[in-house]
């Protein structure tokens, strides 16, 4: 009866949980807005557009007592915006360590900093970025562009045009939107990054562009008073953890503003503001840029495919490994392709790797799938037994990291499997050498038995037996 | 009455029945007596698998049981030196496993199911049984079969021997005494007889000795050297010939067929003896039959000639092969037999084992008692007599003898001969003095007469002297009596003292540890066990476990997991790895720790119950062993205090106190004191107020009395910090991190990095 109940009480919780589960996100839908009632008016069009793609959105003051992003030690949010605030110290459940924990729970961050050089960028932000390598630079700076600024009638040219991110060729871009060729308007101080390599810029800033200190500067910038400059002044960094959890912040938040959404740029109408907002919330909120690895197979020439997935190999015999790769983006999962320039590698590893060979793509994959790329290597295993590892370790900006491993074991030749000696055309000499002693043998064994002794013979044979 | 009774007693052909049935009785009585003397530690504690190899070879047995002999045999196992993997199939002395599932088959074949676990543990009593009876026909071989008795009676108890039989010492030794006494006595039996049956039988026992223990060497070589010696007296015959040549030929090729000797008899120079006497016989067989067809003074030069040839070109052949590597130069091992300081200079692993280390002169009136007197009084008796086979016993008392002083493990070796030797002599002292009869007085003429013929028989043999004196008898009833009950005295203490050394000293497991608590009763402490199970039942499958080698064995037996180094210690560098890991910093050791995939890291300390057999106390072996592969990156030097003294408490060096093993040792340890009265209960120092600190280890699990303490390793962090700074942050110390970008952070001037 109390089983029952308890499953009825399941399956309602379940149907409870459907609506949550229908996020779009990977991580999931929940997301903390921590946004204070005079700034939320500036970013309406972001929480709409953030509803609109099914996010369920709770919005909190930095201030509020009861805000906690755990509760029974699992993650109370699977998203977090935190919005530039008044404040210098959040409530007391967002300190960077909550922060952090949240990460390593996987839940994902998206800080805007303000842009206002006056504005204030609380002490657990500054913590956070301060443990991600991320540093932010003190109260009272900002970037000025004069080679491009957005309005040149402006004193101070801080706010300007940037372009949307480009990437080398072999990186994966997320960040342009519809149209490339648009610009950005951005305000505010920019980050700089350490040499963390979980930290990647998203968009940096114009060549000319510099950041330096208004209040002690404002008339005159030298080396001491400049924070940083050209493309080592970053606007937007996404940090994706170990495992997983994606932190990005904005180094002005006007970036994201309605003001700026709308304004006009140069020929366009619109400024790509909000494109760029999406992009940035839905790599962030991990909408786009997770490659999930649907199935590894290897199979060794010995068993053949039939036997998938073993855990002993033989030295000195070939083995095929394949891997199958997709990729989400925003509702679905569509094949993933590494970039024309990259390359997905497979690493075959006893304390060093043996081999690091490409991994490419199958035209004939074992099994079929529908929506995965499936990627395969085949080599021969080195003369040398003992635990290897498959390893695809593949870890690129703003894809997910991928890094799997399977130990197998590499045993030496049974003592049945090597070549027997009548194999081996050197051993023949030996052999016959065997078989010409053992027919020799008999043969005078014959003729000893069969032979008449003579007398003179077994007088001899008798001396010889008293010594 | 009494001469009637005498002569009933004394005639051999109306007693022969009963004699026989008595010495049947005894014999199964003495398999009885050492059987049971082993028993101690199951009654004392359990039937449980001893010490350190022992487990290994549970485990093999239970995979051969489980996969069936073909499986075995090509064993390849994974869950050892990871990631290197062990040809174990290949090498191990399957002798024992076999033995031992052979023995698990017969008894299902018969319908009596028995745990593999009880017929290992009960493996090594049994055999001692069949070894008693082994020594009973070698010494039969010797003298009689009333020394045959003593001697099988002593080695049934000989605490020498119980060292390495009690009940779960599951090692290849458990059988391997037995085989070796055998094969001694098929080989006298031989070389008695000249029959190639008995040399044949002899080949196919030493075949079985191969498989069952790296010992075999030892008879690899005695037989050899009893066959040179019998030359060299001049004492060779067809006989002779015959039993080497059969035992050899047959013995080798027979011996090649396990995996792990292969091809070693004839490419090592351990092997080479044998080779060279075998050849030396052909020689010396053709010398004589040409001594038959020659002249004496053609003979004499040819023989000359023979000799220089040979002699040149053998030698200079097997140095030719040595010089290029064809014949294997003597092994390390084999060295340290020579020099006992060899091995701690060249090869402290060898040395680090405490059974290697040489014999202290106590251990052998404690392994040994009242036998280790006897024993050169039966070596006499020896020359006394001085038949081939007598020839046999000094060979081997003056090798064992003088192997058992280097190594204390090769006491055993040295066992049964001391105790045939000792049973000869109380045997010989029996006979004389046990006589009812007292001898009639010889008259002067008989005496001149027995002087002349002895004169002339030391002349016409040229034996020895000693040899040659005429046996009287004891005429006085109180001699008699006084030294049959001074020996009586003696016996009885041996086997006093006998049971007191099994009970006391070599029965306990090792794995269990047995303490008395204040009011006398007994308190079991099972450190070992719980930690082992709690590998077992709270870490992944597929975890590896990281310890010094000593538990390799245990952990693979006993938890199931994969370990780096085991007692198999066959890649001295990936110990030193383990070494390295333990002796450096944090910084060093993690990056080791990841690389082989380390999850757990296991040690032992006994600073809280005063365990003297712990890691620290070990510590020192794993630099040396380290140092001897990275002499750059650790240095023993390093641990020791400006004084030259090894350190542990506020005076230890900072090498020491940042060492990994030390942090480990020591993480929380403070916590159970009182501030600053922290105190190792085996080095008896005081420990610095302020504990170590771990920043790439968690503590996973400490046992009851803290001897195992299991740490987990820390993945690497999530944010991309190092440890150091991680731990920083999380334990309050907000520090931003010391890079020119944190200065600027925080406000401060200068110029800042790039990032690249």
């Amino acid at each position: 009866m109390a089983r029952l109940r308890l499953r009825s009480l399941l399956t309602a919780l379940l149907a409870s949980m459907v609506p949550l589960s229908q996020s779009l996100s990977l991580t999931g839908s929940r997301t903390l807005l921590v946004l204070e009632e005079d700034t939320k008016g500036e970013f309406q069009t972001l929480i709409s557009d953030l509803e609109a793609r099914g996010f369920q959105l709770d919005i909190r003051s930095a201030k509020a007592e009861s805000l906690d992003l755990f509760q029974h030690e699992e993650r109370a949010y699977d998203n977090i915006i935190v919005f530039p605030t008044k404040l210098k110290g959040l409530g007391p459940n967002l300190q960077s360590t909550s922060f952090l924990k949240h990460a390593s729970h996987g839940g994902n961050l998206l800080i805007l900093l303000p842009s206002s050089p006056d504005g204030v960028v609380p002490t657990a932000m500054n913590e956070l970025a301060g443990q991600l390598d991320i540093f932010i630079p003190p109260k009272g700076f900002s970037i000025v562009n004069h080679f491009d600024p957005a309005n040149p009638a402006e004193a101070d040219h801080t706010t300007f045009f940037v372009d949307l991110p480009s990437f080398p060729p072999h990186t994966k871009n997320y960040f342009t939107g519809d149209d490339p060729a648009a610009k950005l308007l951005y305000r505010g101080a920019g980050l700089v990054l350490g040499n963390s390599p979980l930290a990647q810029p998203i968009l940096t800033a114009p060549q000319y562009a510099y950041s330096y200190d208004t209040k002690e500067a404002a008339d005159y910038a030298d080396d001491e008073s400049v924070f940083s400059a050209g493309s080592q002044l970053t606007l937007v960094a996404g940090v994706q953890t170990r495992n997983n959890a994606r932190i990005t912040f904005v180094g002005g938040a006007d970036l994201f503003a309605d003001a700026s959404f709308t304004k006009a740029v140069k020929d366009k109408p619109a400024s790509a503001n909000r494109a760029f907002a999406k992009d940035v919330t839905a790599w962030t909120f991990k909408e786009t840029g997770v490659v999930r690895v649907d199935t590894i197979e290897h199979w060794g020439e010995e068993l053949g495919p039939a036997v998938v997935n073993g855990e002993v190999y033989r030295i000195k015999s070939d083995v095929t490994f394949s891997i199958a790769l997709s990729e989400y983006s925003y509702d679905h999962f569509t094949p993933y392709t590494v970039p024309e320039t990259d390359a997905l590698q497979l690493e075959f590893t006893m304390l060093d790797p043996y081999y690091r060979i490409p991994l490419l793509p199958a035209t004939t994959p074992l099994s079929t799938h529908k929506n995965s790329t499936v990627y395969t290597a085949t080599f021969r295993t080195p003369d040398q037994h003992g635990v290897f590892t498959f390893t695809v370790n593949y870890k690129r900006p703003f894809v997910s990291n991928l890094l799997e491993k399977q130990a197998v074991t590499v045993r030496h030749f049974a003592h049945n499997e090597w070549t027997r000696s009548w194999g081996i055309s050197g051993s023949w000499p030996w052999i016959g050498g065997v078989w010409v002693v053992v027919v020799g043998w008999i043969a005078f064994v014959g003729v000893w038995l069969w032979s008449k002794p003579v007398a003179g013979a077994a007088a001899g044979g008798k001396s010889k037996k008293k010594q | 009455m009494a001469p009637a009774q005498a002569s009933f007693f004394k005639d051999p052909a109306s007693t022969q029945n009963i004699r026989g049935i008595l010495r049947v009785v005894i014999l199964l009585t003495i398999a009885a007596a050492s059987i049971s003397s082993r028993l101690f530690s199951v009654i004392r504690f359990e039937s449980i698998i001893h010490e350190f190899d022992p487990w290994f070879n549970f485990r093999a047995t239970k995979y051969l049981v489980k996969h069936g002999f073909f499986e075995f045999w090509n064993w390849f196992d994974d869950r050892t030196w990871y990631p290197l993997g062990r040809v174990t199939g290949g090498t191990l002395y399957p002798g024992l496993m076999v033995t031992s599932g052979a023995i698990w088959h017969a008894l299902r074949m018969i319908s009596l199911p028995v745990d593999i676990r009880n017929i290992c543990v009960l493996l090594a009593p049994g055999f001692s049984g069949l070894t008693a009876f082994a020594t009973y026909l070698f010494t039969k071989e010797m003298k009689d079969s009333s020394a045959g008795l003593l001697a099988a009676a002593f080695m049934g108890i000989a605490p020498g021997y119980i060292s390495r039989s009690v009940a779960g010492s599951y090692d290849n030794e458990a059988i391997a005494i037995f085989l070796l006494m055998f094969t001694f006595y098929l080989w006298i039996k031989a070389a008695k007889l000249g029959s190639a049956m008995w040399g044949g039988l002899c080949a196919l026992f030493y075949f079985y000795m191969v498989s069952a223990w790296g010992g075999y060497v030892f008879i690899t070589n005695l037989i050899p050297l009893h066959v040179f010696v019998l030359i060299l007296m001049g004492r060779y015959s067809g006989r002779i010939y015959v039993a080497y040549s059969s035992w050899y030929a047959l013995g080798t090729l027979a011996s090649m067929q396990v995996p792990f000797v292969g091809f070693l008899p004839v490419r090592t120079s351990e092997h080479m003896a044998p080779l060279g006497i075998f050849g030396l016989i052909q020689l010396v067989a053709f010398v004589d039959y040409l001594r038959g067809h020659v002249s004496s003074k053609q003979f004499n030069t040819l023989l000359r000639a023979i000799v220089v040839v040979i002699t040149i070109v053998s030698f200079s052949g097997l140095v030719l092969l040595t010089v290029t590597n064809v014949i294997a130069p003597w092994s390390g091992r084999f060295y340290s037999l020579w020099d006992t300081a060899y091995a701690k200079i060249h090869i402290p692993i060898i040395a680090s084992v405490s059974e290697h280390q040489p014999t202290a002169w106590p251990s052998f009136f404690f392994d040994l008692n009242f036998l280790i007197w006897l024993f050169p009084a039966g070596v006499y008796l020896c020359f006394r007599q001085l038949r081939d086979e007598h020839v046999f016993v000094i060979v081997y008392s003056v090798m064992a003898s003088y192997f058992s002083g280097v190594m204390v493990r090769l006491m055993l070796t040295l066992t049964p001969i001391v105790c045939v030797s000792a049973a000869m002599t109380v045997s010989s002292i029996l006979d004389a003095y046990l006589e009812l009869d007292t001898p009639e007085e010889p008259d002067e003429a008989e005496i001149k007469k027995a002087k002349k013929s002895k004169d002339a028989s030391v002349t016409a043999t040229g034996g020895f002297l000693s040899s040659k004196a005429p046996y009287i008898g004891i005429y006085s009833i109180t001699s008699k009596v006084s030294v049959i009950a001074s020996f009586s005295v003696y016996l009885v203490l041996f086997v006093l003292h006998c049971t007191w050394v099994t009970s006391n000293a070599y029965s306990s497991p090792s794995v269990v540890l047995a303490s008395r608590m204040p009011d006398g009763s007994q308190h079991i402490i099972d450190d070992f066990r719980e930690a082992y199970y709690w590998l077992r039942k709270n870490t992944a499958e597929d975890a590896k476990v990281m310890s010094w080698w000593d538990y390799g064995y245990q952990i693979g037996g006993m938890a199931d997991r994969t370990t780096l180094v085991d007692n198999n210690t066959w890649n001295n560098t990936h110990i030193a790895t383990v070494g390295k890991a333990m002796a450096s910093g944090e910084a060093v050791s993690y990056e080791i720790l990841r690389k082989h995939e380390v999850d757990y890291v296991l040690i032992i300390f006994g600073g809280l119950l005063g365990y003297s057999g712990d890691d620290i106390n070990k510590f020192l072996w794993m630099v040396r062993i380290a140092e001897g592969v990275w002499p750059n990156e650790v240095q023993e030097r390093k641990f020791f205090t400006a004084r030259g003294e090894y350190k542990i408490d506020a005076d230890a060096t900072d090498t020491m106190k940042n060492s990994l093993m030390y942090k480990m040792s020591y993480y929380n340890y403070q916590s159970l004191f009182p501030p600053g009265q922290a105190t190792d209960r085996v080095r008896g120092a005081k420990l610095p107020a302020e504990g170590p600190v771990l920043n790439t280890l968690d503590e996973a699990f400490t046992t009851e009395n803290w001897i195992v303490r299991i740490y987990k390793v820390k993945d690497l962090d999530t944010f991309g910090r190092d440890h150091f700074s991680a731990r920083a942050f999380e334990s309050g110390k907000k520090k931003a991190r010391k890079t020119g970008l944190g200065n600027r952070a925080t406000g401060k001037k200068g110029r800042r990095n790039v990032r690249v």
